[in-house]
């Protein structure tokens, strides 16, 4: 490419550069509120980059271009003003803006006025950030910001969720791009603090992300950290302290006594229904009773004497242990957190240093996180025409991290939720009497004791386990942006950027040598080491013009992207002490490996922002990306975004009509892409190197050539109004159209020929939706303000093309129509009331006279009209039954502030949609020998109660099997935040040279309402509920301090 | 103007300049087909990479590790090996794994068509591959095809019936050349004629080449021609059998008891022809074919999660004295017959190395093919050759005719228990099973009793393999 040429003309075409005459103005600046002097606010020459800022006193002096009509007033929190130059004296007044209407937003390499730009953001700013007691970002921003989407919701200190913006628009990965102070940001999101962060902005549609190219179809967040004011210098002290505790009760579960007389019934009814039945089932289920159950007898009374031959509990019997699972397992967590932070300009530097500490322990004991953060953001107008500035953060963090894998029995929610009330946390003996060791501590059971085998978790105590092993994740992260900006001329400059992040990710994953999976290998350890760097370089040239009602920017610019992935792990086993657990104490090398990844983008990009008469607005943007991913005859690429709004407050027809303070009507439309198809080198034909024979280096076919592979591609529309009304209330909807294409899908292919599948570009996506913004200032007296935000987010997902009919993905399937998170599983018909047993669904076949099955043209088999129920599961059929996509999610948050106090509480909501409830189905059993049992189980079919939808309690060790009777709704709404504030009075604080102190009460998850006690709906997109770290409520008490 | 120059000054400082290579990235784990296909190293480097691939885990599913979890699973759907406890492999021995959405069915069908498609391209690029080298290139390719022959054997022996009487019956599809096409099942006589071309041109390439193999996991003239004979034995050639099993255990000798009793952990004890040895670094650990098998090492047989006992029918079979019997332990746990034949707790553990093939196997169908030949007096030899190595006194073998054949085939099951001919023996001598009057528990067994020609004794073709290849329909499928 010829770029210098390119820039070279780029310079010449657009240089008009005249030196200019110029004229100076004066004026001061106040607030309409009180009439006192406004401090740090920005004046500028419209259509100019001629600018200051108002002094201490609200005064201001300034040089414009002679041929300069207004002037700009802005300021936080205050409306936007202009002015026109009618005289060498300019005085502003300004009004507060009680709604945002003038609000400043990030955008993509630049910033707006939000009533001027044509496409769709949310925004989140400082202080909605601030209410939050989260370690990540990525956890607060569903209900701040319309179309924004996340699960997760684990109590894992330091854990974040999944974010999602419109919809699912890849099969793959559809996680935003994020952008840290402009350039795109390769660090963990955890690594930056709240406290740090200035606004958010959410980039929803082409002219918004279309500047992002082949890396925007999932959408932008872009996150800016704070920088300080001219004007205003101080020094913030925020400190608060906090106990973690469980946000949402487990599932209801049996009592000792129940469990026994359950499990006897089913043993009975084995017996009964056998194949040669003893004379009497009844004794010979006491008999089995406990034997079955491991040789557990948590009861005084003998073995065989546990349960009588009525089915009861023998009325002696008492508890000889009642150790409850849960109780022990979780404690009371704790949060501390400490942010310093230090803010100031003056009219040439400025600068924000912040550090802070963050000490977060989780409910269980080994989990934790703790963050040590610094920042430093300062910028310097070098000369007249030279700015320059930098920003640096260091982030270093641990996190203790245990199991969580759904299906492991380390993971202690797992087993606190599923294991048998009946087992014992601690050892005691036959006689019940407790064992303590050496120093007198109590010792676990792990099952094996006393001639015993436990049946759930043998020779595994997941409270024992997580003492001796070891879980631990280290992440570094330093991150730097940096520029240098040249003003060539007026109107026209020249930046440079540099922006780079380093990540250094260090775990260490230990397994004893005592109990559990590492007693076979004398303890384990695994050590991974990885190390992200990467680097942006930017050139960029912008231009600013008015000329009368004609006012455009625009720029050109060129970037290069580079990313560099390097990662070392290493196991070893056989471990000689306990209390080791690096690679050094063990002596068996159980293998070692690293590799090196290389990811590049080259781009070169530009944007016109045009506006006539500030009411009829246009933009266009565009971007080519050289891509590394892609073969070199597909790797460069073209997205684009258009938008255009009509301001038509401005217009004069609109002028008569009192009470809409604001009405803008938008639309647009652009291409963007994906890229985030797994691989790096997806093209390529590869051979897997490792796979070594003894000593010799050995390598397989891991990749068929697909030189033609490319990035997903995104067609979005977008079109929406903006209103405001009374300067009180202001409304935002949008509703749009999204069709990705050549999604990238592993194309099925016939597993004889030797690989199963083979990516290509076959697949199509479409979501449409509608985004809906309110906020009304509800009460505006002077003592007491109450603030409303509502933001509600509604998208239908469907499959659009696939390469074959349908594709099942456990409990989906997907289809052309149907969403990618459709459940596909069989439907449940209920107990049958003569058998107890459970019945499903299922088509009948038609057959012709001759009893063959009847095919249609397709040559698939055709089904009666009416469905068959069967106690078979193997006969039942599968079908459609519900969506994990919620109809509606959203939030809505409460703002009151009266005297000095002031009242937040904010509250997130889905409505509709399914979740599989994996953990109720374990619960739901009719005889897994070891696992707990749910109390909805007490209402199983018997005889005498026959009307029920709990099957009978037959012993079957796959009663519970998969059905629509374990889907259950996914409807939640969680208090997600509530904080009260008070500001001590300011005269009372003046008197010790501080500017302000404000207590806050915080609470983060105060409540949770889900369909069942237990179930955590928002854990996942795929509405999988697993058991994983339970979410948590954080309630805390701090103060800020200004000084 | 001037500002001109100053504003192309500074550009030509900040502006950064990306060469053409700049977007030019390579893994640096994998290397590319360009590099790996063009030299006898590289090509090398991938038939290692197969034998590897043998014996990896392929998934998180701790009963898929390559071809001894294949061959457990042919014993487990035999009547010989019995099951106590529901887990792992539990549906294999239930026969509800291997139909068309089985697991066990589809990880079969890909195991063996990984290796085959790797092997085509060793095959097809070897004679154009740079080496200084020629003896070497022979050899490699000899390997190539004789691991290509063994793998369609495996294939066709669990997705058809055996090849006598099914000669024209659909096999399996055919590839020796890469494509991203399925193909239509051949016949059973077709992948016979495959297998059996691949071999003779390796045993010519091994004769001409003549190198010393380096290591047990690697393929000989012995390994060939000992692949040769389990084929003929199918095909019922058994001049050809006899011959070639004598072949392939040329240089070997019948175990010692005392060598016998040292535990089918270690290549390096016992005498094996062929064989995957395995170290700490490579082993699969509790997805492995001894955390499955053996009491002794602290996997899923060693915790009792699912332990694999002899049968007691086939105990009580076996001569008292007998080495095989001592081997079996019935008072670990009381009612349990605990197999002690691959203890490898006192030496591998985990790593323990892995048989494929053993010279005792192939004197053993020396044996059956003569006595098919009636050839009596050599068979009798034979056997006793290897039966005064089990027993504590030397034997008297006197059977003839159909005795002697029927006590040749049980001294199979003793002699080879656990190793992997289970089904194949099953399907070969078209029997059925009948699992009743022994341990197994029916609860756990679901099948007790099978008749010969079952359909449960084939495999169907995977689901995955019909809804993607155009060429093989549900009407092409196994009943």
């Amino acid at each position: 490419m010829g770029k210098h040429l390119i820039l070279f003309l780029v310079i010449i075409l657009i240089n008009v550069a005249v030196d200019a005459q110029t004229k100076s103005v004066v004026g001061t600046v106040s607030t309409s509120a009180n009439g006192r002097p406004l401090t740090g606010v920005s004046v500028m020459a419209k259509g100019t980059a001629a600018g200051t800022v108002t002094n201490s006193d609200g005064y201001y002096e300034l040089q414009i271009p002679a041929q300069s009509q207004y002037l700009v007033f802005s300021y936080v929190g205050m409306k936007t003003t202009e002015l026109s130059v009618d005289s060498e004296v300019v005085n502003a007044v300004l009004e507060p803006d009680l709604i945002g209407l003038s609000e400043v937003v990030v955008i993509a390499y630049g910033a707006t006025q939000r009533q001027q730009f044509t496409g769709s953001v949310s925004t989140v700013n400082s202080e909605q950030l601030g209410r939050f007691q989260a370690a990540d970002l990525s956890s607060v921003l569903q209900g701040l910001a319309s179309g924004v989407y996340t699960t997760g919701a684990s109590g894992q200190p330091g854990e974040g969720d999944d974010i999602r913006i419109r919809g699912f628009s890849t099969f793959g990965n559809a996680s935003p791009h994020i952008v840290l102070d402009g350039f795109p940001y390769d660090g963990n999101m955890n690594a930056i603090p709240l406290s740090d962060i200035e606004s958010v902005t959410v980039l929803k549609d082409a002219p918004a992300t279309a500047l992002y190219g082949s890396r925007a179809a999932n959408g932008v967040v872009i996150v800016t950290t704070k920088q300080g004011r001219e004007g205003s210098s101080g020094l913030d002290v925020k400190m608060s302290y906090g106990l973690v505790d469980r946000a949402l009760s487990g599932y209801e579960t049996v009592s000792p006594s129940q469990y026994y007389e359950m499990q006897w019934e089913g043993l009975k009814y084995t017996l009964t229904n056998g194949k040669n039945p003893p004379a009497d089932p009844a004794k010979k289920a006491s008999e089995q009773l406990v034997p079955k159950l491991g040789g557990y007898n948590a009861f005084n009374v003998p073995d065989n004497e546990l349960i009588g031959s009525d089915g009861k509990i023998n009325s002696n019997a008492r508890l000889l242990w009642n150790d409850k699972w849960q109780k022990e397992a979780l404690n009371t967590g704790k949060r501390r957190e400490i942010i310093l932070n230090a803010h100031g300009g003056s009219a040439k530097s400025k600068f924000f240093l912040s550090g802070s500490l963050l000490d977060e322990k989780g409910i269980i004991k080994a989990s934790g996180y703790k963050r040590y953060s610094a920042r430093a953001n300062v910028s310097s107008r070098l000369t007249d025409y030279i700015t320059a500035g930098i920003h640096f953060s260091g982030s270093i963090s641990e996190q203790n991290y245990p199991e969580s894998g759904p299906t492991s029995l380390l993971n202690p929610f797992r087993v606190i939720e599923l294991i048998a009330p009946i087992y014992p946390v601690y050892l005691y003996d036959r006689d019940g009497i407790l064992q303590t060791g050496d120093t007198g501590e109590k010792l676990y059971d792990y099952g094996t004791e006393y001639g015993r085998a436990r049946s759930y978790a043998f020779n595994q105590n997941v409270l024992g386990t997580l003492e001796l092993n070891e879980t631990l994740y280290k992440n570094d992260v330093f991150t730097m942006r940096s520029f240098i900006d040249f003003e060539l001329a007026e109107g026209l400059t020249f930046k440079s950027s540099l922006s780079a992040d380093h990540y250094t990710f260090t775990g260490l994953t230990h397994q004893n040598m005592k109990y559990g999976s590492g007693q076979s290998f004398n303890g384990r350890t695994n050590r991974e080491t990885w190390r992200t760097v990467s680097y942006t370089a930017n050139q960029m040239l912008q231009l600013t013009r008015t000329l009368g009602e004609h006012s455009m920017q625009a720029f050109a610019a060129h970037e290069n992207y580079s990313y560099k992935f390097n990662m070392l792990t290493a196991t070893r086993s056989g471990f000689q002490f306990p209390e080791q657990v690096e690679l050094d104490g063990a002596s068996v090398s159980e293998g070692s490996g690293s590799y090196e990844d290389n990811y590049r983008i080259e781009s070169y990009f530009g944007k016109v922002d045009y506006a006539y008469n500030d009411r009829y607005f246009a933009s266009f943007n565009f971007r080519t990306d050289g891509n590394s991913r892609f073969a070199r005859n597909v790797r460069w690429g073209n997205f684009w975004g258009a938008g255009l709004a009509w301001l038509l407050t401005e217009e004069e027809f609109l002028n008569d009509l009192n009470g809409i303070s604001s009405l803008k009507l938008k639309v647009s439309y652009g291409e963007q892409g994906n890229d985030k198809i797994g691989s790096y080198y997806g093209y390529q034909g590869l051979y897997q190197m490792g796979m070594n024979n003894l000593d010799y280096p050995g390598a397989i076919a891991s990749r068929i050539a697909t030189p033609d592979l490319t990035w997903e591609s995104l067609r979005s529309f977008n079109v929406g109004a903006e209103l405001a009304l009374n300067e009180r209330f202001a409304f935002n909807i949008e509703y749009y159209i999204r069709e990705n294409n050549d999604l990238l899908f592993e194309k099925p292919l016939p597993p004889s020929v030797g690989f199963t599948y083979i990516d290509a570009n076959v697949a199509r996506l479409s979501n449409t939706g509608i985004d809906l913004e309110m906020k009304g200032l509800l009460l505006n007296a002077q003592s007491l303000k109450w603030l409303m935000e509502v933001n509600l987010g509604h998208f239908t997902n469907e499959i659009r093309e696939l390469p074959q009919d349908f594709i099942i993905t456990g409990n989906k399937r997907w289809e052309v129509g149907r969403s990618i998170y459709d459940f596909y599983i069989e439907e449940y018909a209920g107990v049958n009331p003569e058998t107890g047993k459970s019945q499903w669904y299922y088509n009948i076949p038609e057959v012709d006279a001759g009893g063959n099955p009847l095919t249609d043209a397709d040559g698939n088999s055709v089904y009666a009209e009416e469905r068959g129920i069967t106690e078979n599961f193997n006969n039942a059929s599968r079908y459609y039954t519900g969506s994990a996509i919620p109809d509606l999610f959203g939030g809505v948050n409460n703002t009151l502030s009266f005297l000095g106090f002031d009242l937040s509480v904010l509250a997130t909501f889905g409505v509709g949609g399914k979740v599989f409830d994996n953990p109720y189905q374990y619960l739901m059993h009719s005889g897994l020998i070891g696992y707990n049992l749910h109390t909805d189980v007490l209402n199983r079919w018997t005889t005498d109660s026959r009307n029920t939808e709990v099957p009978v309690f037959d012993g079957d060790q796959l009663a519970n099997r998969r059905s629509t009777r374990f889907l259950a709704n996914a409807d939640y709404l969680t208090l997600r935040n509530a904080i009260l504030g008070y500001q001590i009075p300011v005269a009372l604080v003046s008197q010790l040279n501080i500017k302000s102190i404000k207590l806050k009460l915080k609470a983060d998850n105060l409540f949770m309402l889900t369909a069942r006690k237990g179930l955590v709906p928002m854990q996942s997109f795929e509405g999988s509920m697993q058991t994983q770290y339970v979410p948590v409520r954080t309630v805390s008490l701090g103060f800020d301090v200004r000084f | 103007m001037k500002k001109i120059f100053l504003y192309i000054g500074i550009l030509s400082i900040f502006a950064v300049s990306c060469d053409d290579s700049y977007l030019e990235t390579n893994p640096t784990n994998q290397v590319t087909n360009q590099v790996i296909l063009t030299t006898i190293d590289g090509l090398q480097t991938i038939f290692d990479g197969v034998l590897r691939d043998m014996r990896y885990q392929h998934s998180s599913m701790h009963s898929q590790f390559g071809v001894k979890s294949a061959d457990l699973v042919s014993d487990l759907m035999g009547e010989d090996m019995v099951v106590e406890k529901f887990n792992w492999f539990g549906a294999d021995y239930r026969f509800e794994d291997h139909g068309a959405k089985g697991y066990r069915s589809a990880y079969n069908w890909t195991l063996f068509y990984r290796m085959i498609f790797n092997l085509n391209e060793i095959i097809n690029h070897i004679d154009n591959a740079a080496t200084e080298n020629e003896v070497q290139r022979k050899h490699l390719k000899a390997q190539a095809l004789a691991l290509r022959a063994w793998s369609y054997f495996q294939l066709i022996q669990l997705y058809q019936f055996t090849y006598i009487g099914n000669e024209d019956a659909p096999g399996v599809p055919v590839y020796t050349e890469a494509t991203i096409t399925g193909n239509s099942r051949s016949s059973v006589s077709l992948v016979y004629g495959q297998i059996t071309d691949d071999l003779d041109e390796a045993v010519l390439l091994f004769e001409e080449s003549n190198l010393s193999r380096r290591h047990i996991s690697n393929l000989n003239i012995n390994v060939a021609k000992g692949i040769y004979a389990r084929v003929a034995l199918v095909m019922g050639e058994w001049e050809l059998a006899a011959e070639m099993a004598l072949g392939a255990r040329e240089g070997y000798t019948v175990m010692t008891a005392e060598e016998y009793s040292t535990g089918f952990d270690d290549y390096t004890q016992q005498n094996w022809i062929w064989g995957l040895e395995v170290n700490a670094e490579q082993s699969t650990t509790f997805a492995s074919w001894v955390s499955h098998v053996d009491w002794s090492v602290g996997g899923y047989a060693g915790y009792g999660l699912s332990r694999k006992s002899v049968s007691s029918e086939l105990f009580n079979l076996i001569a008292d004295g007998d080495v095989r019997k001592e081997l079996i332990d019935t008072t670990f746990i009381s009612g349990t017959f605990r197999p002690n034949k691959f203890l490898a707790g006192g030496d591998k553990g985990f790593n323990a190395d892995l048989v494929l093939m053993r010279p005792e196997e192939m004197l053993l169908i020396e044996a059956e093919a003569l006595v098919r030949l009636n050839e009596d007096d050599k068979s009798q030899a034979l056997l006793k050759q290897l039966r005064d190595q089990r027993m504590p006194e030397p034997v008297v073998v006197n059977a003839t005719g159909e005795p002697l054949l029927e006590e040749i085939l049980l001294e199979r099951r003793i002699e080879l228990w656990g190793e992997g001919f289970g089904l194949t023996d099953i399907k070969r001598l078209k029997r059925g099973i009948d699992r009743t009057n022994s341990n197994h528990k029916p609860a756990v067994a679901g099948i007790m009793v099978l008749d010969a020609g079952s359909p449960l004794f084939n495999f169907q073709i995977p689901q995955l393999e019909i809804d993607s290849n155009p060429n093989i329909s549900e009407a092409d499928q196994n009943p």
